[in-house]
């Protein structure tokens, strides 16, 4: 018995170009390894080091703060934007004093201070005042109004301040249940911190 | 001629001191009773709930004083204005009140020199007349009184500052509590003068009428002598007398026949003021 074998010329053709167009032939990753094809030149080499897989920490859900309400600007005071030192006392003229006291308001140490620190103001007056609580002080200028009308929680009053920072309190205080008088060096302390040395 | 016996520089007049050398004629006074049928008593108000000082506590009051300087003594000299004079002019009785008000303003650090001429001479017409403190208190209470740039002192033309700027500088001054009667009839000597010696050791200025003297002047400080004797520091209104105008009575002499003080007064600044801060 005689077979006949006919070949087509042009499939052969076409597998040989087939071949051709992977430059050897023979394909990686085949399960037959071939020689490393060389690195591109302007391409790194891979890091081999891979970094571990961490899994993602989920926070647990909390509801987020409130924001604080806007902090409200520091209150100047009745002598914001004036410079140096200013003094309000404010006292009951016709009551009976403390020596302690009277030697707080009227005594060298506190006078002298005040005459050589507080700035000239109205009438070339120098600016501090100790006045009454019935006192009208129209024309003195408005900043010793407003300060007439701060809270006093009481008298004898002060309030103190140099443009930027001020405080107020009182002359006689609670200590251990028992009133006691503001020192005059105590005082002059209080003075320094807004009039200096 | 005789001098008064002195304390610290300053002239004291006591029970020995003789009529020619503490009323000498070159020196205005005009100090007389008050009229209560001009003024009642009920024209003033009670020194009520006044807490008085126990004598015995007097020398820590001074002795504080002494120590920090802080009398009215010490004030007004450091103040360092000129003290009133009354010339020869009988008007010593608006002029105790209005130091007194001059030193409540130096207190408040707020001084200016006052018109008492402006208070007598409009009371009186002009007319050389005397006094009592209280008639002078309650003009400054009603109308105020003027500073010295309105109407000059030594001046009694009346008529000629009767104007209504003039009144309305005035009223800066006035006293806007009631003024304080500290020697009304209903009290004696004693009460009196506790209440005096009171105010002088808390710094509280006092127009005084001395019926022995037929002056009125400035009470200003309790001051010792020595121990357990004390006088009365007072403000004249003599030029060229005692030490700045200061000087001492002692002894019966204290003893007042009028004696007024002020709660508050207003203190209003001149409207002609520029605001210099």
């Amino acid at each position: 018995m005689t077979y006949t074998v006919t070949i087509n010329l042009r499939y052969v053709l076409a597998a040989l170009a087939l071949a051709g167009s992977f430059g050897g032939g023979v394909v990686a990753g085949r399960g037959c390894p071939g020689p490393a094809p060389a690195p591109a030149p302007d391409v790194k080499p891979v890091d081999p080091v891979v970094p571990p897989v961490v899994p993602p920490v989920v926070p647990p859900v909390v509801p987020p703060e409130p924001a604080p309400p806007p902090k409200p600007p520091a209150d100047p005071g009745p002598f914001a934007g004036l410079p140096g030192l200013r003094l309000l006392v404010v006292y009951e003229t016709g009551d009976v004093m403390s020596p302690v006291t009277q030697a707080v308001l009227f005594g060298k140490a506190t006078q002298e201070y005040l005459a050589r620190k507080c700035p000239k103001g109205v009438n070339n007056w120098p600016e501090f005042r100790m006045w009454d609580p019935e006192t009208d002080v129209s024309g003195h200028g408005p900043h010793w109004e407003k300060a007439m009308a701060e809270g006093r929680g009481g008298l004898p009053f002060y309030l103190v301040g140099n443009g930027t920072s001020w405080e107020k309190g009182l002359l006689v205080r609670d200590a251990n249940g028992k009133k006691a008088p503001l020192a005059a060096a105590e005082f002059l302390t209080i003075l320094k911190k807004y009039g200096g040395e | 001629m005789a001098m008064a016996d002195t304390w610290r520089g300053y002239p004291v007049y006591d029970d020995a001191t003789p009529g020619y050398v503490h009323s000498p004629a070159k020196f205005g006074r005009g100090a007389v009773e008050r009229d209560y049928a001009v003024q009642p008593a009920e024209a003033g108000a009670d020194p009520d709930d006044m807490d008085l000082i126990p004598e015995s506590d007097y020398d820590a009051y001074i002795d504080m004083q002494e120590e920090t300087e802080s009398s009215l003594e010490h004030l007004y000299l450091r103040a360092g204005w000129e003290h009133l004079d009354q010339g020869q002019v009988g008007y010593c009785w608006a002029h105790s009140t209005a130091h007194a008000i001059q030193i409540e303003l130096t207190k408040a650090g707020a001084y200016e020199p006052l018109s008492a001429y402006a208070v007598a001479a409009t009371i009186k017409r002009g007319a050389d007349q005397g006094g009592w403190c209280g008639l002078s208190m309650q003009f400054v209470k009603d109308r105020g009184i003027p500073s010295q740039g309105m109407w000059p002192q030594g001046d009694r033309r009346y008529r000629h500052y009767d104007r209504p700027d003039v009144w309305e500088d005035a009223a800066r001054h006035r006293v806007t509590e009631d003024w304080v009667d500290y020697a009304k009839p209903a009290y004696d000597r004693t009460m009196v003068m506790g209440q005096h010696d009171t105010c002088l050791l808390n710094n509280i200025p006092l127009a005084c009428d001395y019926m022995w003297w037929g002056h009125s002047v400035c009470a200003l400080r309790l001051v010792r002598i020595e121990r357990g004797s004390y006088g009365t520091l007072i403000l004249n209104s003599w030029k060229g007398w005692g030490r700045r105008g200061l000087g001492v009575i002692r002894g019966t002499r204290r003893n007042v026949d009028g004696c007024v003080g002020i709660r508050a007064s207003r203190a209003a600044a001149p409207a002609s003021a520029a605001l210099a801060v």
